[in-house]
């Protein structure tokens, strides 16, 4: 299979007052057509971040993304613009990403009139926005609707339909589902997966959920402080987690289970601020594991069995 | 003193705006032993958080009004004390853990002041200011906070932090029953998991009881002794966890919510959420609340209440059982 996106050595500095803030700090990545990427983390680690600097939303500081082969750091403002029909994003706060003073059919309507899609077929237009309504499972009826007069659920959907209005290939999902509740959480992440079955999109899904990216992901990302800590495919991650942070992650999460009661592993500490780092394994102050070279030298990203990439140097001795 | 240390009968609360009546609660039963965790599960607007805040009396003032039933703590009936009575008890005996730590704590205060505050106005011992003080410090380093951060401002602690000083001004008292309304929603989970953890052993030095409302069934297999799931403002299901997470007799509601989730040690292709939406709170529900989205619904769930069915701990609001007792009962 082909590859659709893919990145190399992507980095996102923000400047502050108190230096520079790598928010994503060298990031490889490719995604094949058709595939999810999962890409979990928690809140600060710099997921969202690198979602959007992949869309140029966010400047990349340096790096290199390409979409089909084709460089988009290379490509101007206006040609980018262009891109983004192929290219689109669906955001996590349902409430706040969407103008209220719009109408859904508005909403809907809007990524296509900007890109001049159906100029003065306006039938066109009509039964291309009944279709998406239809496809993302809202009711006609709600054409005329405010979002303030729809539940968080209904009001993700229009997200999702404003996102596929352009018929895009690739899509980054920044938190779909966190503000949802669960059974509605369920409902958004079956739509997401049946239009990848039908359209054969290809996603970037970003979350903090381990147990919705087990679900929806192809491969895996575990991000900590603007690094990539571990990648691998889906079924070997939760098997053979080997990075202490993704083992750490994974055993910190209580599970509706009363037999695996009283198991949480406590992660000491707290993630420190990514402001001007020190050179060094990000992680090694929080991990139970560290020696002395963990806070001096730096560690790539390792291939430790097929396809699974660690950036630990001791992980096969930790895991004995 | 008998063992309920909280007892709740029949409880409606309704919210009462210019345009229209949102019945939040409609009816709660429930009873809480001493030393006991309750865990309260349900989706946002299920009415898990104003009957939290029934308990303590805090509905906000014009709107919110409880219409019928009783609240016993201790014996007594908390919705028939007197104003200042009731400011006593509350933070003393009875306290809350808010949802967002992010906004529950005062921007321009210290944190030590506001546990300060606390203290002083629940200061039935007359401790002098200093000793006071010295109880502030304990309560920091009782949460894993440095005594010497006291004088430090809300902004300065990361969230976990905050929910950390949340606790302590609940705990400072030492209640006999704190009331935590998703205390670690807004935490990621290894913060979540120190945090679920300090509270497990506070609760268990302290002696304190617990209700604990959640959306995170996960949570609640980790810290609680009971669960009640709540829809639409009903407990539709209660039991103890091994009835809730191992019996095969459960609520569809229940049913419903254990397919939304997706697991991690289950492999599941597809998801199987509750088709629907919850009920429009602003009508009075005739029947079973869950009955439109119910896929074993009848004409009968329409139009009537369904009974509660008991077996052992395990109670269940729904005509799937009711009915099936009785015909053993014909028997």
């Amino acid at each position: 299979m082909s590859v659709l996106i893919e990145t190399q050595d992507l980095k996102k500095y923000f400047k502050t007052p108190r230096g520079w803030l790598h928010a994503v700090d060298g990031i490889d990545l490719k995604i094949e057509e058709g595939r999810t990427l999962g890409v979990v983390g928690e809140s600060g680690c710099g997921k969202s971040t690198l979602g959007r600097a992949v869309l140029r939303l966010h400047e990349p500081t340096s790096g290199k993304i390409f979409y089909e082969g084709q460089d988009l750091m290379a490509l101007k403002k206006s040609e980018m613009r262009h891109m983004c029909t192929k290219m689109q994003m669906i955001f996590q706060d349902p409430y706040s990403s969407l103008n209220p003073r719009m109408s859904v059919w508005q909403l809907i309507a809007e990524p296509m009139l900007i890109n001049d899609m159906y100029k003065g077929d306006k039938d066109g237009l009509n039964k291309h926005i009944e279709e998406l309504m239809d496809t993302v499972g809202l009711a006609k009826r709600l054409a005329h609707s405010y979002p303030h007069e729809l539940d968080g659920g209904r009001r993700q959907r229009i997200g999702v339909a404003r996102a596929l209005a352009l018929n895009p290939k690739f899509i980054v999902c920044d938190e779909p589902v966190s503000a949802l509740d669960v059974s509605i959480q369920a409902q958004i992440l079956n739509l997401l997966m049946d239009l990848q079955d039908d359209r054969g999109l290809t996603y970037m899904f970003i979350t903090h959920d381990l147990s919705v990216v087990k679900h929806i992901s192809d491969e895996i990302m575990v991000m900590y402080m603007g690094k990539c800590v571990e990648r691998a495919p889906k079924q070997e991650l939760f098997a053979n987690p080997a990075h202490p942070y993704t083992r750490a992650l994974l055993r910190a999460i209580p599970e509706p289970n009363i037999d695996k009661r009283g198991e949480l592993e406590i992660l000491k500490g707290e993630v420190t601020n990514p402001i001007n780092p020190k050179p060094g394994c990000r992680f090694a102050h929080r991990c139970p594991y560290a020696r002395e070279g963990c806070m001096e030298t730096e560690t790539g990203l390792q291939e430790i069995s097929p396809a699974h990439f660690v950036a630990c140097p001791f992980c096969k001795e930790i895991n004995g | 003193m008998s063992d309920k240390l909280l007892e709740i009968k029949d409880l409606h609360v309704m919210y009462h705006t210019d345009l229209e009546n949102v019945y939040a609660v409609n009816g709660v039963d429930l009873e809480l032993t001493t030393g006991e965790t309750l865990g309260l599960v349900g989706e946002t607007g299920a009415g898990k958080t104003t009957l939290a805040l029934s308990i303590l009396r805090l509905l906000p003032d014009r709107t919110g009004r409880i219409t019928e039933g009783e609240i016993y703590y201790n014996g007594t009936n908390l919705l028939e004390l007197d104003k200042n009575v009731m400011a006593g008890i509350r933070g003393e005996e009875i306290s809350m853990i808010f949802q967002d730590p992010m906004t529950a704590l005062n921007p321009t205060q210290t944190v030590g002041q506001q546990i300060y505050e606390a203290l002083m106005l629940h200061n039935s011992n007359h401790l002098s200011k200093k000793e006071l003080w010295a109880r502030v410090d304990s309560c920091l380093e009782m949460v894993g906070i440095p005594a010497a951060r006291k004088k430090e401002y809300p902004h300065q602690f990361s969230g976990g932090m905050k929910q950390r000083v949340v606790i302590a001004i609940a705990l400072c008292c030492e209640p006999s029953l704190l009331l935590a309304d998703e205390p670690t929603t807004a935490l990621d989970v290894t913060i979540q998991a120190q945090v679920l953890m300090m509270m497990k052993e506070l609760r268990e030095r302290l002696g304190t009881s617990m209700i604990l409302i959640t959306h995170d069934l996960g949570v609640v297999a980790q810290v609680c002794d009971n669960v009640g799931v709540m829809y639409a403002g009903e407990i539709i299901e209660y039991g103890s966890l091994e009835d809730i997470f191992k019996n095969e007799k459960h609520h569809p509601y229940t049913v419903g919510l254990f397919g939304s989730i997706p697991r991690l040690g289950v492999e599941t292709e597809r998801l199987s959420p509750i088709d629907g939406l919850m009920p429009d709170p602003t009508k009075k529900i005739v029947g079973c609340s869950f009955a439109p989205r119910c896929p074993h619904a009848t004409e009968r769930c329409m139009q009537e209440k369904p009974g509660l069915y008991r077996e052992g701990s395990h109670q269940i609001k729904c005509f799937l059982y009711t009915d099936e007792s009785k015909k053993e009962a014909s028997k």
